[in-house]
């Protein structure tokens, strides 16, 4: 569903984001992506996403290139940042709606979707209000359901269980679950290790820039938990470089 | 006042700083500051020469009827003016319910202290918008009246303290009504509301005081006397700088420094309810659930821009001023036909061809609908949302520029028609003028999204930056201006040798055709710039 090959990005010339990245989601995948802060995660989720220019390599999404078929790509994908902002001067309603008009998602469904997530996700009250006076959490529930109502065969999300409720963050896995179950592949940026070992069943570790372990769940812990395997990979990184 | 020096010194950084007013890093990015830089020297000489002939041609009128001190009158009431205005369109947001409340609610520093900083930086902007005003101004006085040290000096205290009582009043005002408004959903709507009435009532005020001739300000005389009896700093200004007084000045000076101590005392309490009430005491909706309405993708980005526009009161302001005066204008024709033929031969300095004055007014109101030219740039941190869907760049920029058309050209266009009717213009004329009216809006709408397209500023904390200060919005205006001037070049050029349909006829061609090229240009340069902006 997703291939990233040897993806490089630069910051001004001067801070290297990405180097030499290479990943391979498939259809069905809950996978975790995980990396100190500053890392490199959010640059290569908002690559894949169209929203930030990558320098090298290729970025392929359902065998189709982001770069060379944008409009398509961004069609299957749905994207999820960390810090939930949208139109303010919209209502809940209003931006669900212009998400739905872009995507052509007829009346019924849209109706049908909507419904369901946002009363899963305890937003149905406040779609009439000015986003304006929602909070974080309620921001990112209405930007989880603007993504959910796409039906994306690609959703990526970055980090995001920060800002949820505890039921949220429940009813997000469960959501998760559903999706993998109907063949969506779900790639996920965080530095909750827990959270990945727990529900991921392919992890890749980032560090600097640069993919330092990538695999399977229980390839990548083996014997020992995440967090033991994530300090471990970082000091030999530090060692190294 | 430790703290207060804290305050003042970040926000000083913030708001003034090259980078934030460019919206990029000159260092990185030389050519183009150079351009900017040499369109800005434009725009200041600009200004300058027109206020300075303006006030040249006064001052040597007044003198010569030994009435010269009446042009610092002049100055006094213009710098109050600007001040107020300034002040009802930005104290909301400078002064109050700025963004970074939460962050300095959470600091141990009293709501006075946060108010007396941003205050400060409020009326530095202020103070540097009177004294652009007041060198030309001075220079036309000093020039006929004599050079006297202690005149230049009263008149620099001056117009650092005559704009501060009604920057005060003006930020009062805005303060009550968003206190009153604060609570109501459609808050937005009814402030600009508000806003339209006291711009529309300054601008009949300003140009209703009997026959114009060339210069207008000579009309306001027997209106800037009548302000110098009922304001006394006025003429305490005046006689100041006339006279070298130096008791009129103290009381110029003390009108500054005492509101400003009463206004800190009343409006903090004020100031933190309605940023606390902005945050939270909104009244919600009775309504539940989703309610929808389809349209295709196109639509809803036009629909997008309308509800950014309506919900931003400094943006409709700015963007949307011009239509509403030339409607007001040409509603008025219909029935002070003499009266508005006048006051416009006034403005444009020209008699005789009612089809070129007719169409200079509504290409300088037009000229004032620059949304195109800035709207991508308010996408700022909302910018990853059109980016990440299936949208092209073009078909954003398109939406961007049909709403801007849809915002200047059917107000337009039935101002001239208005226009005509009142004032007997021949069918055929009015037919050649809304075509060229129409073209000249597509010409001006693409080279704005253009300017938005190569110049974007994505990092600002308030709208304001955007609409009033960034590049896109200097130069959506300026060259508005630029390309209705040789408009009206061509015109008189052309009909010289053609009749006025034909050389009607011809601009409207010659606009229609200078589009195409920029509009194939955004169609196909769009993506590529979308994807390689930089966001916040």
């Amino acid at each position: 569903m997703l291939e990233i090959t040897r993806v490089y990005k630069t910051y001004d010339n001067v801070k290297k984001a990405l180097i030499d990245v290479s990943l391979s989601v498939k259809a069905g995948d809950l996978y975790g992506f995980i990396g100190h802060n500053g890392a490199g995660k959010t640059t290569l989720l908002k690559s894949i996403a169209g929203v930030l220019a990558f320098d090298k390599g290729e970025i392929l999404v359902d065998g189709r290139s982001v770069v060379d078929e944008p409009l398509r790509v961004k069609h299957d994908i749905a994207y999820i940042p960390d810090n939930p902002n949208v139109y303010e001067s919209m209502t809940g309603n209003q931006y669900v709606d212009f998400i739905a008009n872009i995507y052509g998602i007829d009346p019924d469904a849209r109706r049908q979707r909507i419904g369901e997530y946002a009363t899963m996700f305890e937003i149905s009250d406040v779609l009439h209000d000015t986003i304006a006076s929602y909070s974080r959490g309620m921001k990112q529930k209405l930007v989880i359901t603007g993504a959910l109502i796409r039906e994306p065969k690609l959703l990526m999300l970055d980090e995001p269980f920060v800002g949820l409720d505890p039921k949220a963050s429940f009813l997000l896995k469960q959501v998760f679950d559903k999706l993998r179950a109907r063949g969506t592949a779900i790639f996920f940026s965080t530095h909750v290790l827990d959270v990945a070992e727990k529900l991921c069943n392919r992890i890749a570790i980032i560090k600097h820039g640069q993919i330092v372990a990538a695999g399977t769940t229980k390839e990548v812990i083996k014997d020992t938990s995440l967090e033991g395997v994530f300090m471990e990979l970082l000091d030999n990184h530090e060692r190294l470089s | 006042m430790n703290a207060y020096r804290n305050l003042v010194r970040v926000f000083v950084r913030d708001t003034f700083s090259l980078k934030r007013l460019l919206g990029f890093d000159a260092k990185h990015a030389k050519v183009k500051a150079m351009v900017i830089g040499l369109a800005l020297i434009y725009a200041i000489v600009a200004l300058f020469g027109t206020i300075g002939w303006m006030f040249f041609d006064l001052s040597r009128a007044l003198e010569a009827m030994g009435q010269g001190s009446l042009v610092m009158v002049f100055l006094g009431v213009y710098i109050v003016v600007i001040a107020l205005v300034m002040a009802l369109l930005r104290a909301n947001g400078m002064v109050f319910h700025y963004k970074d409340y939460d962050f300095l609610a959470a600091l141990p520093v009293t709501t006075r202290t946060i108010v007396a900083a941003k205050l400060t930086i409020f009326m530095m902007l202020v103070m540097v918008m009177s004294v652009l005003l007041a060198l030309p101004v001075a220079f036309a006085y000093f020039y006929h009246a004599g050079v006297s040290m202690v005149g230049l000096l009263f008149v620099l205290v001056g117009v650092l303290a005559l704009p501060v009582l009604p920057a005060l009043v003006g930020a009062f005002i805005a303060l009550g009504l968003a206190r009153l408004l604060v609570r109501y959903r459609s808050a937005h709507v009814l402030n600009i509301l508000v806003m339209f009435g006291v711009l529309i009532g300054f601008f009949l005020a300003s140009f209703s005081f009997g026959d114009m001739g060339e210069n207008p300000l000579l009309a306001q005389q027997a209106f800037m006397e009548t302000l110098e009896r009922v304001y006394p700093f006025f003429v305490w200004f005046s006689r100041a700088v006339a006279e070298g007084a130096v008791v009129p000045m103290l009381g110029v000076v003390m009108g500054a420094v005492v509101p400003i101590g009463l206004f800190l005392w009343c409006a903090s309490p004020l100031v933190s309810a309605v940023n606390r009430l902005a945050r939270s005491g909104v009244k919600k909706s009775r309504k539940s659930g989703y309610h929808g309405r389809v349209s295709s993708p196109f639509v809803a980005l036009v629909h997008k821009e309308y509800r950014k526009f309506i919900s931003t009161p400094i943006y409709a302001l700015n963007v949307g001023v011009g239509p509403i005066l030339m409607a007001v204008m040409a509603i008025a024709a219909v029935f002070y036909r003499e009266g508005v033929v006048s006051m416009l031969e006034g403005l444009i300095g020209m008699d005789g061809a009612l089809e070129a004055t007719v169409l200079l007014v509504v290409g300088f109101t037009l000229s004032m609908v620059y949304s195109a030219a800035i709207s991508l740039s308010l996408e700022g941190k909302y910018f990853w949302v059109v980016r990440s869907l299936p949208i092209r760049g073009a078909t954003l920029m398109q939406a961007k520029m049909v709403f801007n058309l849809l915002l200047g050209v059917p107000i337009s266009i039935l101002s001239v028609w208005l226009f005509a009717w009142s004032f007997g213009i021949p069918l055929i004329n009015v037919v050649f003028m809304t075509l060229l009216v129409m073209a000249f809006a597509v010409l001006k709408t693409s080279l704005d999204a253009i300017i938005n397209l190569y110049m974007p500023k994505f990092n600002f904390q308030n709208d304001v930056e955007v609409v009033k200060q960034s590049v896109g919005a200097f130069l959506g205006v300026f060259g508005g201006f630029a390309l209705m001037v040789m408009n009206a070049l061509g015109f008189v050029g052309l009909t010289t040798v053609v009749s006025a349909p034909l050389a009607l006829a011809l601009l409207s061609l010659a606009n229609g055709v200078l589009s195409v090229p920029l509009i194939v240009y955004i169609n196909r340069r769009s993506d590529a710039l979308i994807y390689q902006m930089k966001s916040t």
